[in-house]
């Protein structure tokens, strides 16, 4: 049940002034933020705000129309997703996107990265060898797979499981590649308040072990107290940052918040009662 | 009667081949190719030539065959494959009408309409026995493919195909190259119709561009949907069924004695429609697929 290491170091994502339109529409606006090196950093916002379109522009899904992508000071605007992702960037999707037809087991198997096996090449060459990889790779799986607590359904296809299993597979997924810093959109959208807690102490253990953290979540009561920096967007623009109890209890934070959410009924925590009592 | 059962057996394990290149780009991976005939005609005419002008041995022609049909999805797959699903569909088969077009115009290179007669058959004579070479030769390049194709599905290059035909933006964050894998499986596809079309075109003996029209690749498309699109057994069923209802048809004058050679082609196409039809009603996942998989692209 330990977790998998993260022995590399932490990695310095920067955006500046990054600028996305949409038609007529600016999803993202000018926004600058910086995530340390190892460290665990929340974005909030209503809905529309430019979250995920945010995180689209960091990992490079999203194409920028205007600012940069530095990461450790180089900039890594140009690079597509996958090379990205090979820098150890890591993310997972608002709306799971989980290999449907394989396994889970299969689904965390091909996040492994170097895989000899994926060479034509040394397909038909080198089967020994790809043998004792792929051993690896299951025993590697079969590790986070336990972590993530998916042991249980590693042989079920999955596009079978629950919304909240799909969550946690993709974390898994993501886990697989050894990244050094990962993006979680929503990773407890759907996922029952049990299992919730579970997530966060696994979030809290790789952090501890310096793996980095950049997460979108509307569940406001569980993220902050998880984040030691707090990010809210408001309409493409970057509105607060800074520690989850001095950011929660602005005024302009609440107003955007309570805006859109007041409709809904939901509790706009504030800083200190969403630390103790929310749940 | 012996003779034309061999002669469909070696014309359906030309098919299966072409099929199996299909089940590997669509069934596994999720390509829409609409333009296997091109590969498949640019390996017969390889073949031919090679073989009728060159004077070159039939093995060299067979390997130019793979080689240059490989060759020409390569740049397919470097463009296209940036495109969108239904864009890469339209240009393979703009890509495959091309090749005909080529083949029709350059007469000093294929004499144009007129087409190449006079290729050697791979084995000589005009017996049962001959036939019964030829059929096993095609039958031995069968599973060679069968025994390639399985390597490729039991292994992480397989898994990472089924991975792309489920969630390619999901590869991507997994600092996976996507195209890498669809450009390989497209020359991977492509070689084997090119074989396929090198074995067609010495065993017509004679190859014209009118063998090569979009026909030839819903046929196989056909086959690979009525079988069941990602497997082995779906590419050798589908196509057993194809030419079953191909040729049994041909029977259906001898019964229905007043319908015209002309009407019956037609109503042939209309049967073999109709059957599509009813399996993508019916049986969506083909004959030999499972009720819970669903197939490629779904």
């Amino acid at each position: 049940m330990s977790a998998p290491a993260a022995t590399r170091a932490g990695l310095t994502l920067e955006a500046r002034a990054l600028t996305r339109r949409f038609g007529g529409f600016t999803a993202v606006d000018a926004v600058s933020l910086r995530v340390q090196a190892g460290a665990l950093v929340g974005v909030i916002g209503p809905n529309g705000a430019g979250k995920s379109t945010l995180f689209g522009l960091l990992t490079g899904f999203v194409k920028a129309d205007a600012g940069k992508v530095l990461l450790d000071g180089h900039d890594i605007t140009g690079l597509p997703p996958q090379a990205r992702a090979q820098h150890g960037i890591a993310r997972t999707f608002q709306v799971p996107r989980e290999f449907a037809n394989l396994s889970v087991r299969a689904n965390l198997m091909v996040a492994a990265p170097g895989q000899s096996g994926e060479l034509l090449t040394r397909l038909f060459t080198q089967a020994a060898r790809i043998r004792l990889e792929e051993a690896l790779i299951e025993a590697k799986a079969e590790q986070v797979a336990a972590f993530l607590k998916l042991t249980k359904v590693l042989d079920i296809s999955a596009g079978s499981l629950s919304g909240g299993q799909k969550k946690l597979l993709e974390m898994g997924r993501a886990l697989m590649t050894d990244p050094r810093l990962m993006l979680l959109d929503e990773p407890f959208a759907g996922v029952n308040p049990v299992l919730i807690g579970q997530i966060m102490e696994r979030i809290s253990e790789l952090h501890s072990r310096g793996m980095g953290f950049h997460i979108i979540e509307h569940d406001l009561a569980s993220l902050s107290r998880l984040v030691g920096v707090l990010h809210v967007m408001d309409q493409g623009r970057l509105l607060a940052s800074g520690l989850p109890e001095d950011v929660l209890g602005r005024a302009d934070v609440r107003e955007a918040y309570l805006g859109s959410h007041a409709a809904a009924g939901e509790q706009v925590p504030t800083g200190e009662a969403s630390r103790g009592t929310a749940a | 009667m012996e003779a034309y059962l061999v002669a469909i057996l070696i014309v359906t394990g030309i098919y299966v081949l072409l099929g199996l290149g299909l089940t590997l780009q669509f069934g596994l991976t999720g390509l829409i190719n609409f333009g296997h005939v091109g590969f498949f005609c640019i390996g017969a005419y390889a073949a031919a030539i090679l073989s009728v002008y060159g004077g070159q041995p039939v093995v060299l022609g067979f390997v130019a065959a793979a080689v240059l049909a490989a060759l020409a999805a390569w740049p397919i797959g470097l463009v296209a494959l940036r495109l969108r699903d239904d864009y890469f569909a339209v240009v393979t088969l703009g890509f495959s009408e091309t090749i005909r077009l080529v083949v029709t115009s350059e007469k000093w290179l294929t004499s144009g309409v007129q087409g190449i007669p006079g290729i050697p058959r791979l084995v000589d004579g005009v017996g049962i026995g001959s036939g019964l070479t030829i059929l096993a030769l095609v039958a031995l390049a069968n599973l060679a493919a069968v025994l390639i194709f399985l390597r490729l599905v039991k292994s992480p290059f397989g898994r990472m195909l089924e991975a792309i035909r489920d969630n390619e933006e999901a590869v991507k964050a997994l600092g996976k190259d996507p195209a890498r894998f669809k450009i390989q499986v497209l020359m991977l596809g492509a070689a084997l119709a090119g074989v396929a079309g090198a074995f067609y075109a010495h065993y017509i003996g004679y190859v014209s561009p009118d063998q090569f029209t979009p026909l030839v690749t819903f046929y196989v498309w056909m086959a690979i949907i009525m079988g069941a699109a990602g497997r082995i057994s779906g590419a050798l069923v589908g196509t057993a069924l194809l030419m079953l209802f191909l040729e049994g048809s041909r029977f259906l004058r001898d019964i229905v004695p007043f319908i015209s050679a002309v009407d019956m082609a037609s109503i042939r196409l209309g049967a073999v429609g109709l059957a599509l039809i009813l399996f993508m009603i019916y049986l969506p996942q083909g004959l030999m697929g499972s009720k819970s998989e669903r197939g490629a692209g779904s």
